[in-house]
């Protein structure tokens, strides 16, 4: 009865393969999906079509693969027959599982809409499968769960596939009654210990096995398959519709959730709340008086011979070539040139957030080496606005200039380099920063592309009346 | 599950954005401004600043920089394009070409007059008067769509007295600074070597209460949570009900 249990290692395979894979790249593509379609590029359930159709290799390749070493691994029934029969009903249930969830995710407006029916229909799905929770010993009021479980259909079959028609010898010690006393027992006299079995009989039938102890009939084998192409075609058709129809939920305009003046009812405030808000005001006023905020500077910071070299595709390339220059206080340096100059790169290297590449010549402060303590005296506004959405404009001010971190350190704190709302630690900040601009350009190219796909008719239109 | 909260937080995302309701100017005065919560003492980066703003914000924006200046707050930005009237702002240029290399570091002047000057000086075709210093100094460089230039204008750079003055200049600084000036911190203060102003602890107490008034402010995810623990515990329990 080993092989039972094994079988079951079918079911978790076809969830993993499906459902968070499934759901998240339909997400992932449909608002552009529903910008082509906008457009009039083309129906939302021909790309629904085209990305069935681009899973298949993956999936095949996979169900063989898989199919094949779990199959003779375990060692089930070696027939050929029933070793077709098994790739294909569990190729067959793959399909279904990713197009049901597939439906689901085209049928929901928004990723957690979607994830939650997922999860609870996952834990019903299993359950019902017929395995944990035989069919006899199924509540009456929950019993029409596993008919709609297409998992059931799949996994019957597979029984029925392994177990009718064969006949399991009963090992020794599994007859009853047995041991001391029994020894000479006629086998007329005796049963095997097994479901299925009969009374003076050394063998088990493996359908008389399922039938008793799963409710499973040799007679669903190939309706089962049916039911599956019906649950399939089925599913489809509405993946296909909702498609056309549902559209992802649309952001709903700008809403200023914290707003100026308003202030939620608290307690009058302490202290040192009190002297982080007028900190605040300060700031919020901008630089009417930002010298009330500002300490002045003295220090110099300047650097000579930069230079910056970075690995690409084994050749060394050099991105900055010998810079020089220097920011006195007070002054506003505006760091120019073109597009892929090197201009960002400069300011990470200077801010020394570069993460690859070599880094020659001298940075220095007032003539001296850059301690560890640079990076917290410097601020760095990066390109992206990466702001929290739940957070109000002051509440983000008073985190990285919350007074308690002065008071450990007045001279401003470092923690905004660990929270996410500066970004200084997102991922965009780190990762391929010399690489940003081009596929900036990139992007804006692509999008450019888009737009023109659709006047196309219109430029020919404009081409056809300047020739007439 | 924390990672994924986070990385919401942290990205870009168009539409976590609009929900915050600021216009386009606001959050890059924002983002700056949180910036400067944490003192920035020594500098200031801004990464494109006026990017994506139309004229009127980036004017606004550059009025912020200004004011900063003005204060002593030392601030380097890149540019991209600017305007003739946005560019005359800029006490310094350091103008970069293909590959990293220097064509211009100095003083822009009124009306970009000493920058206009040296690229006329070493060849350039003159700065028509209503043209855009910014955009002039592209097309003379060659960088400009369309444009194209016989000077190699690194080695212009290079080879020019401006090259020197900035050298002798940074040499100076090196040698005078350090007995001029007193280091930042002393040598027995260890904290100020410190990468991280606030102690581990703090930093703890503060993210965590963050995190937590995050949850608090997005009840749809503490909503859907606790649907699917009572939603999957119930039906767990009709399923396995023994009257």
């Amino acid at each position: 009865m080993l092989l039972v249990v094994l079988l079951r290692f079918v079911f978790p395979h076809e969830f993993e393969s499906c459902l968070p894979s499934q759901i998240l790249t339909l997400y992932a593509q449909r608002p552009i999906v529903e910008k082509h379609s906008r457009y009039a590029l083309y129906h939302p359930s021909c790309e629904a079509i085209a990305s069935m159709l681009t899973d298949m290799p993956y999936k095949i390749t996979n169900a063989i693969t898989f199919n094949l070493i779990l199959y003779f691994m375990v060692n089930l029934n070696r027939h050929p027959g029933n070793f077709f029969f098994f790739i294909l009903i569990s190729f067959t249930l793959t399909l279904v599982m990713s197009m049901l969830f597939r439906t689901i995710a085209s049928v929901s407006r928004t990723l957690s809409q979607a994830m939650a029916p997922a999860a609870v229909l996952i834990l019903a799905i299993v359950i019902y499968t017929g395995f944990a929770l035989p069919v006899p010993n199924m509540r009456g009021w929950a019993r029409w769960i596993n008919y709609l479980d297409p998992v059931a259909y799949g996994f019957e079959s597979l029984m029925i596939n392994e177990f009718a028609g064969r006949v399991f010898t009963c090992n020794a010690e599994q007859f009853v009654p047995t041991g001391p006393g029994y020894t000479n027992v006629s086998p007329s006299e005796r049963v095997c210990g097994a479901v299925g079995a009969v009374a003076g009989s050394s063998v088990v039938d493996g359908t008389a096995y399922i039938e008793s102890s799963y409710q499973y009939f040799p007679s669903h084998k190939w309706r089962n398959f049916g039911i599956l192409w019906v649950f399939l075609i089925g599913l489809c058709a509405v993946y296909l519709v909702a498609t056309e129809y549902v559209t992802a939920k649309k952001s709903k305009g700008e809403v200023l959730l914290f707003r100026r003046g308003h202030t939620a009812l608290k307690k009058k405030p302490s202290n040192d709340e009190e002297a982080g808000s007028t900190q605040l005001a300060a700031l919020e006023k901008g630089a009417t008086d930002a010298s009330a905020i500002l300490t002045r500077q003295t220090a110099i910071f300047h650097w000579e011979d930069v230079c910056y070299d970075i690995k690409i595709k084994g050749g060394e390339r050099r991105i900055l070539d010998h810079v020089d220059g220097w920011v006195k206080p007070g002054t506003l340096t505006a760091l120019m040139g073109v597009s892929g100059a090197g201009k960002t790169t400069l300011l990470d290297v200077l801010a020394t957030r570069t993460t690859m590449g070599v880094i020659t010549g001298g940075m220095l402060v007032d003539g001296r080496e850059r301690d560890a303590s640079f990076q917290r005296k410097t601020g760095y506004v990066q390109q992206q606005v990466s702001l929290c959405s739940s957070w109000a404009a002051p509440s983000m001010l008073i985190l990285i200039g919350s007074p308690s971190f002065y008071q450990h350190r007045p001279r401003g704190s470092e923690l905004q380099r660990s929270s996410p709302t500066t970004g200084k630690g997102s991922p965009q900040g780190e990762v391929g920063l010399c690489q940003r601009s081009h596929q900036a350009a990139r992007h804006a190219r692509v999008c450019r592309c888009c737009g023109w796909c659709t006047r196309r008719r219109l430029v020919r239109l404009l081409r056809r009346m300047s020739k007439s | 599950m924390y990672q994924e909260k986070v990385g919401t937080i942290a990205s870009p995302n168009e539409q976590k954005l609009t929900n915050l309701g600021l216009n386009v100017e606001q959050r890059k005065r924002l983002t700056i401004g949180v910036e400067l919560a944490a003192k920035p003492e020594l500098l200031l980066f801004l990464d494109e600043p006026t990017s994506g703003l139309d004229s009127q914000t980036s004017w606004a924006i550059c009025d912020l920089m200004e004011k900063l200046t003005k204060n002593g707050q030392a601030v380097l930005c890149t540019i991209h394009q600017p305007s003739a009237m946005l560019f005359q702002r800029f006490d310094r240029l350091l103008f970069l070409a293909k590959g990293g290399k220097t064509v211009y570091f100095g003083e822009v002047g009124n009306n970009a007059n000493i920058l206009t000057k040296y690229f006329e000086r070493n060849g350039a075709f003159p700065c028509p008067p209503d043209a855009n210093p910014a955009e002039w100094m592209l097309e003379v460089i060659g960088a400009a769509p369309g444009s194209h230039t016989d000077i190699d204008w690194h080695q212009t750079w290079r080879d020019s007295p401006e090259y020197k003055e900035v050298h002798r200049e940074l040499d100076n600084m090196k040698e005078e600074l350090p007995q001029i000036t007193q280091p930042s911190a002393s040598i027995d203060d260890k904290a100020s070597y410190r990468e991280f102003a606030a102690p581990f602890a703090v930093q703890q107490w503060e993210v965590a209460k963050r995190v937590f008034e995050q949850y608090w402010r997005t009840p749809s995810y503490i909503y859907s949570k606790i649907s699917l623990c009572v939603g999957s515990v119930s039906s767990a329990s009709v399923i396995m009900y023994n009257p």
